[in-house]
C-alpha cells in the first residue's frame, strides 16, 4: 500500500473527490461528512440542500440495512461506502452496501420503475407511500429512494454484483446539478 | 399550563409547545437517529392536548427534514385534521422564498391536509 498510495490519491484528486467514507457508519459520522458538504462554498444553497438530503437518505439506508454489520456501542451498525465527487455541472453521490441477492433484485427493479416516471409522477407516489408508510410498517416504504430519484437530475444509477448464493452488493449512483 | 421545550440538537430542529399560547412551533432541522423516541411524546402530548383545547396554531420553520420525519410530520398533521371539528386549527409553513424543496414539501402538505394551511416565503435576512 505504501508504494501505490501516491497513486491511489492522486486517482481520488483526479476524480475530484469531496467526500469519501469506508466502514462501519454512526449517526456521528453523519452529521460530521453532511457538515463537510454543507460549509461547501459558492455553490447554490438549494443544491446543497439536495446533495445533503441525498447524502443523509443513502446514509441511513447503509446504517439501517447493510446486510455488513459490525458491533459499536453496543449496537450492529452498518457497513458500506459512500463517495462524493463533482464535476464542473453536478455532484454525484455513489453508496455501496452489501444486500440480501433478493432485495439488492428488488432494488435494482424498483429503481428502474421510478426512473420511468417523471417528475409529477413522483411527486404522487411519494405522497401515496407517505400517506400509506404508517400502515405498512414496511422499514421506510421506500419513500427515500423515492424523494432522491425525484430531486436527481437525471437516472438514479443502480446495479448488483452478486457475492455469492445468498448477497450480493448494490451500488447507486445519484447526479445532482450544480 | 405546560411548557414543552426541546433546544435543537444536529439532528432535531426546536420544538416549543407552549398551551398557554395554544402554539407549536418546529424551528430547524430534521433528522433523527431515532424518529420514533424523538416524535411519539411529541404527539401524546399533542393528543392530549387536542383533546382539552378549542384552537391550536402550528408553526413549521423547517430548513430540512429527512424522509422518515416527513412521515411523524404526515401524522402529526393527521392528528391535527380528525381534530379539526372541536378545534381551530391554524398550520402555518415558513420557507425560504427560493428554496424550491421546502416550497413543494410545503405544498405536498397543503394538498394532503384539508386544513387552515398557510405557505409563508419569507426572504432572506
Amino acid at each position: 500500500m505504501l508504494a501505490t498510495l501516491p497513486a491511489f490519491y492522486q486517482n481520488l484528486r483526479d476524480q475530484k473527490i469531496v467526500l469519501a467514507f469506508l466502514g462501519v457508519f454512526s449517526q456521528e459520522i453523519m452529521v460530521e461528512c453532511r457538515k463537510i458538504l454543507t460549509d461547501r462554498q459558492n455553490i447554490d444553497k438549494n443544491c446543497l440542500l439536495i446533495l445533503t438530503s441525498v447524502f443523509v437518505e443513502l446514509t441511513e439506508n447503509i446504517l439501517k440495512y447493510s446486510e455488513e454489520r459490525e458491533l459499536r456501542d453496543g449496537k450492529r451498525r452498518g457497513v458500506g461506502i459512500i463517495v462524493v465527487r463533482e464535476t464542473d455541472t453536478h455532484f454525484i453521490v455513489h453508496s455501496g452496501n452489501r444486500a440480501k441477492l433478493d432485495s439488492a433484485k428488488g432494488l435494482v427493479e424498483t429503481c428502474n420503475n421510478l426512473n420511468s416516471m417523471d417528475k409529477d409522477g413522483l411527486r404522487q407516489l411519494y405522497r401515496e407511500r407517505r400517506r400509506e408508510a404508517r400502515k405498512a410498517d414496511a422499514k421506510g416504504a421506500g419513500l427515500g429512494l423515492i424523494e432522491i430519484t425525484r430531486r436527481a437530475d437525471g437516472p438514479v444509477e443502480c446495479a448488483m454484483e452478486p457475492l455469492n448464493e445468498a448477497y450480493g452488493f448494490v451500488s447507486l449512483s445519484i447526479q445532482i446539478s450544480k | 399550563m405546560s411548557l414543552y421545550h426541546l433546544e435543537a440538537t444536529d439532528t432535531t430542529p426546536e420544538v416549543t409547545f407552549d398551551d398557554a399560547k395554544a402554539e407549536l412551533v418546529f424551528d430547524g432541522e430534521s433528522y433523527p437517529e431515532n424518529v420514533t423516541v424523538f416524535f411519539e411524546p411529541l404527539l401524546e402530548k399533542l393528543k392530549s392536548f387536542l383533546e382539552d383545547t378549542d384552537r391550536l396554531t402550528v408553526i413549521f420553520r423547517l430548513s430540512y427534514f429527512n424522509t422518515s420525519s416527513a412521515k411523524y410530520f404526515y401524522d402529526l398533521l393527521s392528528l391535527l385534521e380528525e381534530s379539526k371539528k372541536l378545534v381551530e386549527i391554524k398550520v402555518f409553513w415558513y420557507y425560504r422564498e427560493d428554496d424550491d424543496v421546502m416550497h413543494e414539501h410545503g405544498e405536498d402538505f397543503q394538498i394532503d391536509f384539508d386544513l387552515s394551511f398557510e405557505l409563508v416565503a419569507v426572504s432572506e435576512a
